[in-house]
């Protein structure tokens, strides 16, 4: 039949393109470094190597967990004011300033306070999302309100300083010479792979994020498979604010301003599928590099912000083309 | 009703079965009886009620009224829990396979092999299952790789997907609704080699089908339905296309008021 030669062109030109797709990020990745090792011979230093890990170290977090609801069709737009509310809640439980004025609590229990919040945030959204079938982008972006005066109310819109050292060395102290807080992120994207890869959780996260009603005709608990993507991106957005306050030394109440969409971004650039199933740890971490050595690289240059912001545009234009030419 | 059931050891029967959505009634006084090891076409009109009598049969619907016998024993049909833990399985018409997965991912979707901490945090036995799929589909002699992502499968290779994975319980019965509709000639025709490939392996079969060439190349018997009716059972190897239509057109001839006479 004539048809069958037309059938193989079409199935040749989806392969590349899904090979594009699949490995682009990786590809563009490659060629940043090379390029800025040809261009500026401080670029491809150790220190400069650990310096962009240090800068992508938050974005970075929140990525990782932001991966688990788009990997799922979702998504939590949330993220920056949970990490801001859950910093500003365990420095001031910790100090005992502010909303909770002389009822300091031992770190521990601070960071434990902080994390609750940010569950019950993911809860809160996930719940109205899986339940009553509000879609999550609608949700979340409630949960943003909600989290963003919270914090103003819990900080009384004032930065909180003389942490204890306790809570600001999670994400302020060095390891064997190391910085902290890649040690963190590393820890998290590790462990996040292997949940995505071994549990069944993670097996149902690309079920439902692929065919949410294969999902649920085959038994599978829908509805706690996606309130519990959505409580996981808000407690890595909580441990980005708890390893934010090592970076800044004090909790400031704009300290999640701009974190939004990053994170989203860097996802996207690693190749995760735009609409749910497929994409993994792996992938957001080259998404996030791709974004940090972007930055660290152009600095280098002496391109300034503004050239920086629009170089950043050019590169997510093409890898969102990539993806959805690539979907197959 | 009796000498319908006599010498002929039927593994299912359903007895009397009305089913009403308010107003409407989906299924009156409905009489359907699956045969050991026989593949019964259930065949009808948009509407006239198969889906309804199958979802009773697998505990998606309850009844109103009748009864459900499962190897002479009445049951109370109440979950599809329950239909699976006497031995009934249903494929879907809508598939219900999840093309970013792999074969061996669907094959086992809900019910994986798992170690450790239960629930959702359950260890996945990945070669074990990936084993497991492959034995399944080499027995039922279905060429595929498990590790296919499934949306890389044609339309009749996810049929067989999906009607493979309901012989992973062992069942005595499975349920398949439209299995070959919307599949190309060729697809079609390996999904009724592999029901072929079931029956020899001593399951019961109910095919649920629109389309008459099929019913008559797969089905022992067709059970027909109108408007919620019992129209009657007659002999898949000797039926005529004509005598099917008729009947799903009209329901059972007026001279017939004896049920399953044509066939007994």
């Amino acid at each position: 039949m004539s048809s069958s030669a037309v059938d193989v062109s079409v199935v040749r030109r989806r392969l590349t393109l899904m090979e594009l797709s699949r490995y682009g990020p990786v590809i563009g990745l490659i060629g940043l470094y090379v390029a800025f090792t040809l261009l500026n011979d401080r670029f491809l230093t150790v220190q400069n190597q650990v310096n962009v890990l240090q800068q992508v170290s938050i974005i970075g977090i929140m990525a990782i967990g932001v991966t688990f609801p788009i990997l799922c069709a979702e998504i939590d737009l949330s993220i920056a004011q949970v990490m801001e509310v859950a910093g500003l809640t365990m420095a001031t439980l910790a100090v005992g300033a502010r909303l909770f004025e002389g009822s300091a609590l031992p770190v521990p229990a601070a960071i434990l306070g902080g994390l609750l919040l940010a569950a019950a945030f993911g809860t809160l959204s996930g719940y109205v999302t899986a339940r009553f079938g509000v879609p999550s982008f609608m949700t979340t972006l409630a949960v943003l309100f909600l989290a963003d005066g919270l914090g103003l109310i819990v900080s009384g819109n004032r930065p909180i300083i003389g942490l204890p050292a306790s809570l600001t060395g999670v994400g302020g102290s060095r390891v064997f010479g190391f910085p902290s807080i890649v040690i963190v992120f590393a820890v998290l994207l590790v462990l996040s792979q292997l949940l995505l890869s071994y549990t069944r959780f993670g097996l149902y996260i690309y079920a439902v994020g692929g065919d949410r009603t294969a999902a649920e005709r085959m038994g599978i608990d829908v509805m706690t498979v996606r309130m519990g993507t959505l409580v996981i991106s808000s407690l890595f957005a909580a441990v980005a604010g708890l390893v934010t306050l090592g970076r800044i030394g004090s909790a400031v109440p704009t300290m999640g301003a701009g974190l939004l969409l990053p994170p989203i971004a860097a996802v996207i650039l690693g190749g995760a599928d735009l609409f749910g199933g497929s994409g993994n740890m792996v992938g957001t971490l080259v998404g996030v590099l791709i974004l940090g050595v972007l930055q660290n690289g152009l600095n280098l240059l002496g391109v300034d912000p503004a050239g920086q912001l629009v170089a950043q545009g050019i590169v997510l234009m093409l890898a969102v083309l990539a993806n959805v030419l690539g979907r197959d | 009703m009796d000498e319908g059931t006599q010498g002929h050891d039927p593994i299912v029967v359903m007895e009397d079965i009305t089913k009403r959505y308010g107003e409407v009634v989906a299924l009156e006084d409905v009489t359907l009886e699956l045969r050991r090891n026989e593949v019964l076409a259930l065949a009808g009109d948009n509407g006239a009620g198969k889906s309804t009598l199958i979802k009773c049969l697998a505990g998606a619907v309850r009844p109103d009224d009748g009864t459900i016998r499962v190897d002479g024993e009445v049951v109370e049909m109440d979950s599809p829990r329950t239909a699976k833990r006497l031995g009934i399985e249903t494929t879907f018409q809508d598939l219900a396979v999840a093309g970013n997965l792999t074969v061996t991912q669907n094959v086992f979707l809900g019910r994986e092999r798992a170690s450790g901490p239960g629930g959702l945090f359950g260890i996945l036995d990945k070669s074990s299952m990936r084993r497991r799929a492959r034995e399944l589909l080499e027995e039922l002699e279905i060429g595929v790789d498990v590790e296919e992502k499934v949306s890389n499968l044609s339309g009749g290779e996810r049929q067989l997907v999906s009607i493979s994975r309901t012989l992973l319980s062992d069942p005595k019965i499975v349920i398949m609704d439209e299995p070959t509709s919307a599949l190309s000639v060729e697809g079609a025709e390996r999904v009724l080699d592999l029901i072929d490939r079931m029956q020899a392996q001593g399951i019961s079969i109910i095919l649920i089908s629109h389309n008459l060439d099929h019913i008559r190349r797969a089905a022992d018997r067709v059970q027909i339905l109108h408007q919620g009716t019992d129209a009657g059972v007659l002999d898949g190897a000797t039926v005529t296309q004509d005598e099917i239509v008729k009947r799903m057109v009209a329901g059972k001839p007026s001279s017939e008021d004896e049920r399953h006479a044509a066939v007994d």
